[in-house]
């Protein structure tokens, strides 16, 4: 059980054990408790708060992605908060240096930094988030229920009142219909 | 030694993603395994060698990979955008920051906190012995039956599978919206109720089911009694309770008030 304090994760292991399983409560309090600190930071450095949505939303995948590949672990000292929080920074430093808005001489990315993925994985990836937004409501129920909150084909099942081969033939479907929709753009 | 499975994000890639290829639903569903780690070691040695045989075998492991975490990327994306809209409902923390003077937040969080101390210590003993109760008997209602229809029913069956499956937040701004236009609904009012307690939120619960639980012509009159009854428990207010856990009818409510009274 993650054990919090008030929005605060007070054990930063559970907290990176509920990224991983992409634990719903624990994720919205990571959100919502460190949006604010990111907000403050962009606005007070030329940005909005639009752009501090973007960019925060940005470096929170980053995170998430991190930690799930084993990237990023927490050591003593450091938390997901700190280490999400830099991320924003870098990316909005990344941002104004692209707008020329500053004139930033070396940003040392550090630890921070995202695993390069080839460009074909990249504009596919890019792909399967453009086409899944389109994809109609029971397709993105069922693959979200899923691959993303983990649920087991059984507990779908019950959900939709299918049965669980149907289900698992829906889910099939689903996948079939977005690669479709991915390949052929390609 | 077989080959490494490709990593997304490292280890061996492919340069060119080919996609010229059907992958069947068995296929799909091996690859699905290997890549969701649902396999024996045997099962996976044996994956990993017809891999290192099998270069288009290869290519569609490494595709499917790239799509699962697509998916997995887009389901968090949603998430975000619903976590920033619940946050947007909320008084702004910069606002605050910028217009209270250090001496006054000082103020204001010493008051806060002997608020706290004073309220624990008055509620503690008792609210321990609630909220256990509360614990021990509150099941989230199971929900109805959904199918994915047209109109209001589509809408509000598509929030019944968000609620079903736990997310009770989503399940909350869906049917808000639909409350809109449809204010009278028992239904959609009952359910709304529902999901308000099932995610905590027991102040917001008891302003929807209190008026049902009041109206024996009421469809869900008897479990709104029970819920009703259980959310004013978790609030503390065990007297208010009884009256709505008795006009329950549920088997379990006088085994539940002979421990309040």
């Amino acid at each position: 059980m993650l054990q919090h304090t008030g929005n605060q994760f007070t054990d930063t292991t559970l907290s990176t054990a509920a990224v991983l399983a992409n634990d719903d409560k624990a994720l919205e309090s990571l959100y919502t408790a460190n949006f604010y600190k990111t907000e403050a930071f962009i606005v007070a450095n030329s940005g909005t708060a639009e752009e501090a949505k973007d960019i925060f939303q940005e470096a929170f995948i980053a995170v998430w992605q991190n930690v799930k590949a084993g990237r990023f672990v927490p050591q003593n000292g450091s938390s997901l908060e700190a280490y999400l929080f830099q991320i924003a920074k870098y990316k909005w430093y990344d941002h104004l240096k692209a707008a020329k808005k500053i004139n930033v001489v070396q940003l040392d990315d550090g630890p921070f930094v995202e695993a390069a993925s080839n460009e074909e994985e990249e504009k596919y990836m890019e792909s399967v988030q453009h086409h899944f937004k389109n994809l109609g409501e029971p397709c993105k129920q069922v693959l979200t229920l899923f691959y993303y909150m983990k649920k087991s084909m059984a507990n779908i099942a019950a959900a939709f009142s299918w049965t669980e081969a149907t289900a698992k033939n829906n889910k099939y479907r689903c996948l079939q219909r977005l690669r479709s929709l991915v390949v052929e753009k390609k | 030694m077989p080959p490494a499975p490709p990593q997304f994000g490292g280890g061996k890639k492919i340069n060119t993603l080919d996609t010229n290829y059907i992958i069947s639903a068995d296929e799909f569903s091996s690859i699905e395994q290997y890549l969701l780690d649902e396999t024996s070691a045997e099962q996976k040695l044996a994956f990993e060698n017809r891999m290192s045989r099998d270069i288009l075998l290869t290519s569609k492991v490494q595709e499917v990979k790239l799509l699962l975490a697509g998916i997995e990327k887009a389901s968090l994306k949603e998430r975000l955008d619903s976590y920033h809209a619940g946050i947007e409902k909320m008084p702004s923390q910069n606002n605050q920051g910028k217009t209270i003077p250090l001496r006054k937040k000082w103020l204001v969080a010493a008051s806060v906190a002997l608020l706290v101390a004073v309220s624990v210590w008055l509620y503690s003993s008792q609210g321990n012995k609630y909220e256990k109760l509360y614990a021990t008997y509150f099941k989230p209602d199971p929900g109805l039956m959904s199918a994915m229809g047209i109109g209001d029913n589509y809408l509000f069956n598509k929030a019944m599978l968000d609620y079903k499956t736990g997310n009770y937040k989503k399940a909350i701004d869906e049917w808000s919206k639909l409350k809109t236009s449809t204010d009278q609904n028992d239904t959609l009012n009952y359910f709304l109720g529902a999901a308000q307690q099932a995610d905590g939120n027991n102040a917001a619960a008891i302003v929807l089911l209190q008026s049902m639980a009041s109206d024996a012509t009421k469809p869900f009159y008897k479990d709104a009694c029970w819920y009703t009854g259980l959310a004013l428990l978790k609030q503390g207010k065990a007297n208010e309770a009884i009256p709505y856990l008795e006009k329950s009818g549920r088997p379990e409510s006088s085994e539940l008030i002979s421990q309040l009274k």
